[in-house]
């Protein structure tokens, strides 16, 4: 028995990509809830005010204008702390420089590191991450 | 500097035959060969003065030992004489012995006292730079010495000090001819070992030009090891490299063959990097294409419901995003490449230009631009264009939702500087991305807000680049920005 992702959180500029995330999200059927952000700033200060919010899964885009996703794991992390570690972070991106990943890697919240585009197999792969968090 | 430039100034350096007239010449005008001859006659002018000024006093010292032995000889040959004479109390063989004494060199006054007084006297009391010297006269009668008086003596050393004086003030005077002659001479002497090859040295090192071939330096100097070289090996002249002049020589070939073989890489690996963007970006633009012509054919013909219909929507945009993006790239790659071919660009003009080109956005968004800056640059008219084109759309694009947008050009000239800058009053950039934006592909924006490729101020910058200049961002009008830059004018001037 698969688990569910309950509320998934997307961070990514441009919106048709989200559109398409969407659309997989939903046809898996391992999603309850989605929510997007186009600007990760908006996203860091989200969180911020809703502590009591329980994101399982922000799938992070890393070139957005403004705050990369790099910038705000760096500043998720500063304002956050350990609170922000109870989230499974899957970085997603079109990125194939292995410095990338090396970089996402560093960050303790940073638990799978994918290429786009956004498939079912990436998506159950997360749902069995979870059990890992609430263990 | 072209290569004949660069080879008839130093050409002109070695013709200057090497003459004494012209080396004195060369040597006097030279500032370090004047502070190299001074110098050393300084300082062998201190030395000769205090040589001669111990060979003085030991000469002077010497005279007056020779007064000392005057004084002597008479106390041994004359005295016993004089005694005599006193003892028979003879006046004239008196007078006539003392006037031998007073005219032994150094003696100014001789006289014989006793008991009464002065008995006779020779010669001038002058009592200049002399002293006195006593000697008893006595008679040996039988055993008894009886005490008959004294003889007085001035003796005066003030001969000896004019001497000295003489002696002194001849050779002061020849020295100083000598320190004149000689620093004549080194002067000479310097400017046709060092000094010429040093000027030519730094009138080559001044005019190098690294984007010219290098053309090798020789100093052509006539050394021994130099001219045994040349004999061995037929005639051609040889550089010699053992000493400083030679190593300096030596490694300025060095540097210069280094530098141009780095920059000939640079180039090669510049170039290659702009053909292969260009390359790039011109194929991508082929599949582009295709997509385009394919998402049109489902959008005209194809059976889609509504959401079908979003989707292509969405395929559209985002393909003309990508040849968009890769027309950016094209552009810079080009840029970048771009040989330098100045010319006067009328700024005020082709900003009108360019408020022609952009006239629809500029209508529809309502914008005001004033140019006021009456200046003429000396660039690339096309780069120049694109520069422009680039600035006046972005002030129009970023507008402030609330107000028409008013851009302001304008500039400020001074000697040796012209700073342009174009002013709007739009949406403005936060201070934390003013760095940021002018790298590649960097937005501040998602595409559904602004669109763009993220080139616009890359390209900018690097227009600026090339023609020397400075970029940077400002507050503009009303919280808008203010871009401004800064051009050398000097620099722009040269024809190249």
């Amino acid at each position: 028995m698969t688990n569910k992702i309950k509320l998934a959180m997307l961070i990514d500029d441009e919106m048709i990509d989200q559109k398409q995330y969407q659309r997989a999200l939903q046809r898996s059927g391992l999603v309850d809830e989605i929510m997007t952000f186009t600007y990760a700033e908006d996203a860091l200060a989200y969180l911020a005010d809703n502590p009591d919010v329980e994101v399982d899964v922000i799938l992070l885009d890393i070139n957005m204008p403004r705050m990369n996703g790099f910038e705000f794991l760096s500043a998720a992390t500063d304002q956050l702390g350990s609170g922000f570690a109870k989230i499974v972070v899957a970085m997603l991106t079109t990125s194939l420089d292995p410095e990338d990943r090396r970089r996402a890697c560093e960050f303790e919240v940073v638990r799978e590191f994918m290429n786009k585009p956004l498939t079912f197999d990436q998506i159950e792969h997360i749902t069995q991450l979870l059990p890992d968090v609430a263990a | 500097m072209s290569v004949t430039g660069l080879d008839s100034a130093d050409a002109k350096v070695q013709r200057s035959r090497l003459t004494l007239h012209d080396s004195w010449h060369r040597g006097f005008h030279s500032k370090l060969a004047r502070r190299f001859v001074a110098a050393t006659v300084l300082c062998s002018s201190i030395v000769a003065l205090v040589m001669t000024a111990v060979q003085l006093y030991l000469d002077y010292q010497r005279d007056l030992s020779t007064l000392d032995q005057s004084v002597r000889r008479i106390e041994r040959a004359l005295v016993p004489g004089l005694s005599e004479s006193v003892w028979l109390l003879d006046e004239t063989l008196i007078r006539r012995q003392l006037d031998g004494m007073a005219l032994i060199d150094g003696i100014e006054y001789a006289r014989v006292v006793d008991a009464d007084g002065v008995l006779a006297s020779v010669g001038t009391d002058e009592g200049r730079l002399s002293y006195w010297h006593q000697i008893s006269l006595t008679h040996l009668s039988g055993t008894e010495q009886i005490a008959l008086g004294r003889l007085e003596v001035r003796v005066s050393y003030s001969n000896a000090i004019n001497r000295t004086l003489q002696r002194a003030t001849l050779v002061f005077a020849t020295n100083a001819m000598k320190m004149l002659l000689v620093a004549g001479c080194i002067l000479i002497i310097y400017h046709v070992l060092i000094g010429r090859h040093l000027t030519r040295m730094a009138a080559f090192a001044s005019a190098y030009d690294p984007e010219t071939p290098p053309v090798e330096f020789s100093l052509n100097r006539s050394t021994p090891s130099a001219d045994d070289a040349r004999r061995a090996d037929g005639g051609e002249k040889q550089s010699d490299t053992t000493d400083e002049l030679g190593l300096l020589e030596a490694a300025m070939n060095r540097w210069m063959t280094t530098n141009h073989d780095y920059l000939t890489k640079l180039r090669d690996a510049n170039r290659e990097q702009a053909e292969f963007t260009y390359a790039l970006s011109h194929d991508l633009k082929s599949p582009t294409n295709t997509m385009g012509m394919l998402i049109g054919e489902l959008e005209e013909y194809g059976d889609h419901d509504e959401d079908n219909h979003v989707m292509l929507h969405d395929m559209k945009m985002t393909n003309r995003r990508m040849k968009k993006l890769i027309d950016d790239v094209l552009n810079y790659s080009r840029i970048v490449e771009e040989r330098r071919k100045f010319e006067p660009v009328n700024i005020d003009r082709l900003v009108e230009e360019i408020c022609t080109d952009l006239a629809a956005d500029i209508a529809q968004a309502k914008a005001t631009i004033a140019c006021s800056t009456s200046t003429v640059l000396f660039g690339h008219p096309m780069q120049m264009r694109a520069l422009f084109q680039n600035l006046v759309a972005n002030a129009v694009k970023f507008r402030h939702p609330d107000r028409p947008p008013r851009i302001e050009i304008t500039s400020v000239e001074t000697p040796d500087r012209l700073t342009i800058t174009v002013a709007d009053n739009g949406i403005g950039i936060e201070k934390e991305h003013h760095e940021k934006v002018f790298g590649l592909f960097q937005r501040l924006h998602v595409h559904s807000t602004y669109e763009g490729s993220g080139l616009g101020l890359t390209i900018c910058k690097r227009i600026v680049a090339n023609h020397d200049g400075t970029i940077a961002l400002g507050p503009g009008i009303d919280g808008g920005t203010a871009i401004t830059m800064s051009f050398r004018v000097g620099s722009n001037d040269q024809q190249n």
